[in-house]
Parts: structure tokens; sequence; C-alpha cells
């Protein structure tokens, strides 16, 4: 068990400059995108091969871009002691990776875009691979041409390490002891934060073996590390719930594991599964998606948003068993 | 989400926004509902529970047990209970302004 301090998690409330008057409660048009915002949703950015980058756009009013492709341009901002003028490099399209839906759910239909919407109409990120050469600041500026709204463009920035903190592609997985339906003592929302006391685990199929067996079995693994009650990206989509689905399709090809993050949300008590794959500083991010190669190396990784099209023709590849 | 200044207006109306989910709800109005709920509360009640983790887990994880159920509902295209759910998340939700001194606007 380890204690974790999510330090990102700074949120001011401040009294409005007006005075709240009544809620706006018409369904939202979205018609005026601007601001735009851009919100880098990659985590663990580092040096090194090209890599899968994701950013997400949001309009006013809590609106989203989404669908159709956004123009991306990478500037190097030096480090905190060396800070250098920025210099765009060369345009990088993005193409949309829609959140998954929730079981049951009806996707929402996939529109040309770029356009401005309501969650509701689909929400999601913009991805490109992007190669970074050095260890500093970089910033991001995003373009988009909205239909009927005209170019708008926002910019962010963050921060690429050295070397990943996070366990990448081509590195060994951790032979991790993870918590199972069948672990002893362990509290029921320690293994599936949807979990209450007088009903099952959900997604059972997921919580059957470790990844620490599966890499003894030379078996391939997909391992999601998420928390579906307290996720708190605004990306969060049910990530858990997409890769069950791909459990029960492809259970001959792989072993399947949700990891839970909390052990303990209430006393900010993390599992020891995830602190050993995610806990870096006393900061962790989630969700998480590993796939584990039979040779018992990480072969892929996905942060934050994890898509079914981008997971199963991996999965796919893989000899059935 | 790192060091961002929110005013109360937008989080009072995000909870306006799950008494209008309710209110479509018990309508049968189960996509306005929906729309209700997504688009106009689900992102600042992250934000909600995100001021108060440093000083009340106990209400945050209330209000994202309670939001929890409430998404879950929504996939299953469960109205008997979203309807049964919805009072828990509103009542959960208002707490948590009042936590955070922000008076919350009266459903209906």
């Amino acid at each position: 068990m380890a204690l974790v301090r999510r330090a990102s998690l700074i949120i001011a409330v401040v009294a409005a400059a007006c005075s709240p008057g009544g809620a706006d409660r018409t369904p939202k048009s979205c018609s005026s995108p601007e601001p735009l915002s851009a919100h880098v949703a990659s985590y663990d950015l580092a040096v090194g091969p090209p890599s899968r980058f994701i950013v997400g756009l949001l309009a006013a009013d809590n609106c989203f871009v989404s669908f159709g492709r956004v123009t991306l341009r990478l500037a190097y901002l030096g480090t905190k002691e060396s800070p250098q003028e920025e210099v765009f490099g060369k345009p990088i399209s993005a193409d949309f990776l829609l959140l998954p839906s929730g079981p049951g759910e009806t996707p929402p239909p996939i529109l040309e875009g770029p356009v401005s919407g309501p969650a509701s109409r689909g929400r999601g990120v913009y991805r490109a691979e992007v190669q970074f050469d050095r260890a500093g600041f970089w910033k991001v500026e995003a373009t988009a041409k909205l239909a009927g709204q005209g170019t708008l463009s926002a910019d962010s920035s963050f921060e690429v390490l050295a070397e990943h903190a996070v366990p990448a592609p081509g590195d060994d997985a951790l032979p991790t002891e993870n918590l199972t339906l069948s672990s002893g003592g362990a509290p029921r929302d320690a293994i599936d934060s949807r979990a209450v006391t007088d009903e099952g685990i959900p997604d059972s199929e997921l919580h059957q073996t470790t990844i620490a067996q599966a890499i003894r079995d030379r078996r391939p693994a997909i391992v999601v590390f998420s928390t579906p009650v307290y996720c708190v990206s605004r990306f969060c989509g049910p990530v858990t719930d997409m890769v069950s689905s791909l459990a029960r399709d492809y259970e001959s090809r792989a072993a399947f594991i949700h990891i839970e993050i909390w052990r303990n949300f209430e006393e900010q008590a993390i599992n020891k599964a995830a602190a050993e794959w995610l806990l870096r500083n006393g900061d962790l991010t989630e969700p998480w998606v590993f796939l584990i190669g039979a040779d018992g190396r990480i072969a892929a990784r996905w942060d934050n948003v994890a898509t079914r099209e981008e997971i199963e023709p991996l999965l796919q590849a893989l000899p059935a068993g | 989400m790192d060091g961002r200044r929110v005013p109360h207006e937008q989080l009072q109306r995000a909870v306006a926004a799950l008494c209008d989910a309710q209110d479509f709800a018990q309508r049968d109005d189960l996509e306005n509902a929906r729309a209700a709920f997504q688009d106009r509360a689900h992102d600042d009640l992250h934000t909600i529970a995100a001021a108060l983790d440093a000083q009340d887990r106990a209400t945050e994880s209330r209000i994202l047990r309670a939001k929890n159920r409430i998404e879950t509902d929504f996939s299953a295209g469960d109205l008997a209970a979203i309807k049964a759910d919805f009072p828990d998340l509103v009542d959960a939700a208002e707490s948590g302004l009042r936590v955070l001194n922000v008076e919350p606007l009266p459903c209906g």
C-alpha cells in the first residue's frame, strides 16, 4: 500500500465577478467556440523514437472540438535554466480518437469535422506520432478549421523528460503480484472501485490472474490500470469496459488484467501494483493500458485515452492459444 | 486541471444541470436527461470533486460514486435506476458545493 498526493488537483473556487443569476437551462449549442483551449492529454513524454502524442481541444462552455483532423506544430522552449525562443517545426496532421462509449450506449455518428459540439455528440483527442529530440519544455499549437466557424488555434506547454518514468515499449514488464478475485483479505473495492459490499465485482474476467503469472506462462497480457469511479482526467472514458469487451473477444490470445488504482480512496492509499508501475515522485497518472508480449517485454502502451481501434490490431496479430 | 481558478457560478450551473437532468428523467425523457448530465454537469462534477480533494475526501468520494452509478444507469438505459439514483447525486453535489462555501441554486 502506498500513499499518494495528487499534486495536479489544485482547484481554486473563486467568487464570480458578477452575481450568479439564474442557471442556464438551455441545451448547449456550442455555436461560439472561442476561446479555444488546447490540453496535452499525453503522460510521460520523453526523448526517444516517435510515439503517440495526444491533445484535446476544448471550446467555450465545456464544448469539445471533435472529429476530422487538426494541424499541430511543435516548438522547443528550452529548460528552466536555459529558456529558448520558440521556433515552430513543420506542421503535423493529427487524426481524431473518439472516446469509447459505455456498454449498451450507441456511439455518436462520425462527423466530417472538426466541429465544436457538446460531449454527448462525441468527445475525444487528436493523435499524431511525434518524436522529441530534446528534454525540456515544449509548446504545441493546434489549429482546427471548424465547419462554419472559421480557423482557430490554441496552444499549450508541456514537459518532455530525458527518459520515460513509466515502463515503456522495450522495457521488461514488472512481475507484479496484483490483486485478483482470489486475493485474501483485500477490500472488494481495492480490486475494482465499482465493487460495493453486496454485489459482485464488475468485469470479473479481468481479475483472474496476475502480471507475474502471465509472464511466467509466457502469455501476452493486456493490462489496464484504471479507477472507474475515481478517474480525474477530463478525457476519461469507460476504458475498463472497453478492455473487458476485448477480453471477451480475444481471451484465447492474451490474458486480460484490470488493476484498480486505489486501495482506499478516502485514505489516499493506492494499490501496491499500481504504485509499482505508475507512482513516480509522489505523482500518479491514470488510466494506462499496456500490452505485454510473450517475451515479458512491453510491446505497446496507451496513456489516458485508449481506444479499441488502436489495441485490437495488435491482439489480432497474436497467435490464438 | 492544474492550478485552475473556477468561478462559483460555473459550479452552481453544473449542479443546476443535475436538477434539470433529474427533471427530464422524471418525465421519462432519457435523451434530454443524458444530454443535460453529459453536456452541462459531468465535467464540472469532476471540477467539484477535484476542488474537494485536499479538504473532504469523503464528500469527494460520495460525489464520484453517485456519478458513476448514474453513468452506469445511462449506459444501461435503465430509466427506473436513473430516477432512483439521481437524488443522491444531486444531494452529494450540493453537499460538495457547501463544503466549498458555494450555495447551490434551488432545484426546479
